[in-house]
């Protein structure tokens, strides 16, 4: 039978508890920033460590003995609000833990927050918030497949803690290693020399190794409908900037038009939208041509106006 | 140990040498210890003048030391107790040296290199390796 708890009534190994003690004490007694970092390839559960570390830090487990927990199911992190899925969701959401009095938030699929757009809006966004987000008291959970892609100046200012590489999973467990913010640096350093980046796991001694278990069948379930929908939603949004569908705001600068003006074009020559996303039209290269031999049509009548 | 005629002890600063010129000082006192012991334990009747001798020097040696810290009224550990260094405090280590409390006296300087930092090589520090947040705060991150 599948196991989903270990013998001490956690879903991972005991000495990641003492970490994460740790790392609670520092954001809500010490009141420090405090980060972690879950990093994997893709598929080998970063999630569900995520959501196994955050029901810990919500105080999902009780410590009967020294060794034993015990589950307490209404204090298990609600996906709903504490499960961050991208940039804009996760400033959302981080405002919502703190008025709720949440201790934790996943920021999962933090692969728009990379450092090949350093200098994009939202990357100043999200940086912005990394450094402020100690007001808030929330220890943020960052999943994401290599960290290497965040922005460097984010290690250096000292915000993640904790780096939890997972290294393997097979269909039982998966296997992690930890590595303090002090090993991050080393792990950094050696990729910079390495063909192969993720040998540099391999070059440099973790802190502690551990295993950890799946999610139970119910809990699985509800995490993959958020997960799924979301991963829907990117692709539906990357399905759209490939076809090269334009909205109305596209249309307005690529014609040198009001938006208002765009809309009324529209609706006087009935131009059908080719998709229809999130309460937005989206048109194709051919809604395009018809505006602008409209306002060549109506550059021409002024002109005749004018002789 | 230190050869004055030697061109690296001349280009060496002085608080180096006498430093080496001490911990010289204190060796002497530690093998006529020796000496004196393996003497003692053979039940045979053993004398320590060698051994009051180098504490004596020890002492003049760091003497100008010692009165530096009794201005500053540093604190010093004795007998598992912490004291401030005063004048009649070294007086009375002064007075153990020529009696039968010379192995006191011996301890008061030891105990004072240690303070100052000369026999001191226990410094570094141990923490617990398997906690990431002890590394972070060790490696001052």
């Amino acid at each position: 039978m599948k196991r989903f708890y270990y013998d001490t009534g956690l879903p991972f190994s005991l000495s990641l508890k003492i970490d994460l003690d740790d790392l609670k004490q520092r954001t809500l007694i010490e009141n420090k920033a405090s980060m972690l970092i879950i990093d994997g390839l893709i598929g080998l559960g970063k999630t569900t460590l995520a959501s196994h570390c955050a029901d810990y830090l919500n105080g999902g487990y009780e410590q009967v003995t020294k060794r034993k927990f015990k589950v307490i199911k209404e204090k298990l992190i609600d996906l709903q609000k504490q499960l961050a899925l991208g940039g804009n969701d996760f400033a959302k959401k981080l405002r919502i833990c703190h008025e709720e009095g949440f201790v934790v938030l996943i920021y999962d699929e933090a692969g728009d927050f990379n450092s090949r757009g350093a200098l994009t809006k939202f990357n100043a966004m999200v940086n912005r918030v990394f450094e402020v987000f100690r007001a808030f008291k929330v220890i943020v959970i960052l999943c994401l497949p290599s960290f290497t892609s965040l922005d460097k100046s984010l290690i250096t200012k000292g915000v993640p803690r904790l780096l939890i590489h997972i290294t393997d999973r097979n269909q039982d467990y998966g296997d992690y290693k930890v590595y303090s913010l002090w090993h991050i640096h080393y792990l950094l350093d050696k990729m910079k020399k390495l063909v192969v980046k993720t040998d540099s796991f391999r070059l440099t001694q973790p802190v502690k190794r551990g295993h950890f278990l799946d999610l139970p069948n119910e809990r699985a379930k509800e995490l993959d409908e958020i997960s799924t929908k979301s991963k829907l939603e990117t692709l539906e949004d990357v399905e759209i900037k490939i076809d090269g569908l334009f909205c109305y705001n596209d249309l307005a600068k690529r014609l040198g038009r009001s938006i208002s003006w765009i809309s009324k074009a529209m609706n006087k020559l009935h131009i059908p939208a080719k998709k229809v996303w999130k309460n937005r039209k989206y048109f194709d290269d051919n809604a395009l041509e018809v505006l602008s031999e409209e306002i060549d049509k109506q550059v021409k009548q002024e002109g005749g106006k004018g002789e | 140990m230190v050869d004055f005629n030697s061109e690296g002890t001349v280009t060496t600063a002085p608080a180096d040498v006498l430093k080496i010129l001490i911990l010289e000082k204190r060796e002497y006192v530690m093998e006529a210890l020796n000496n004196y012991n393996v003497v003692k334990f053979r039940n045979m009747n053993a004398k320590n003048n060698y051994i009051k001798a180098g504490i004596l020097t020890l002492w003049f040696e760091l003497k100008a030391m010692l009165l530096n810290s009794v201005t500053k009224r540093e604190k010093m550990s004795i007998d598992n107790r912490e004291e401030v260094l005063t004048k009649e405090l070294l007086d009375s280590v002064y007075k153990k040296i020529d009696s039968d409390k010379w192995s006191e006296a011996f301890e008061f300087l030891n105990s004072y290199l240690y303070m100052k930092g000369l026999t001191k090589v226990d410094t570094r520090s141990h923490y617990d390796k398997s906690r990431v947040s002890a590394i972070n705060r060790q490696k001052g991150l």
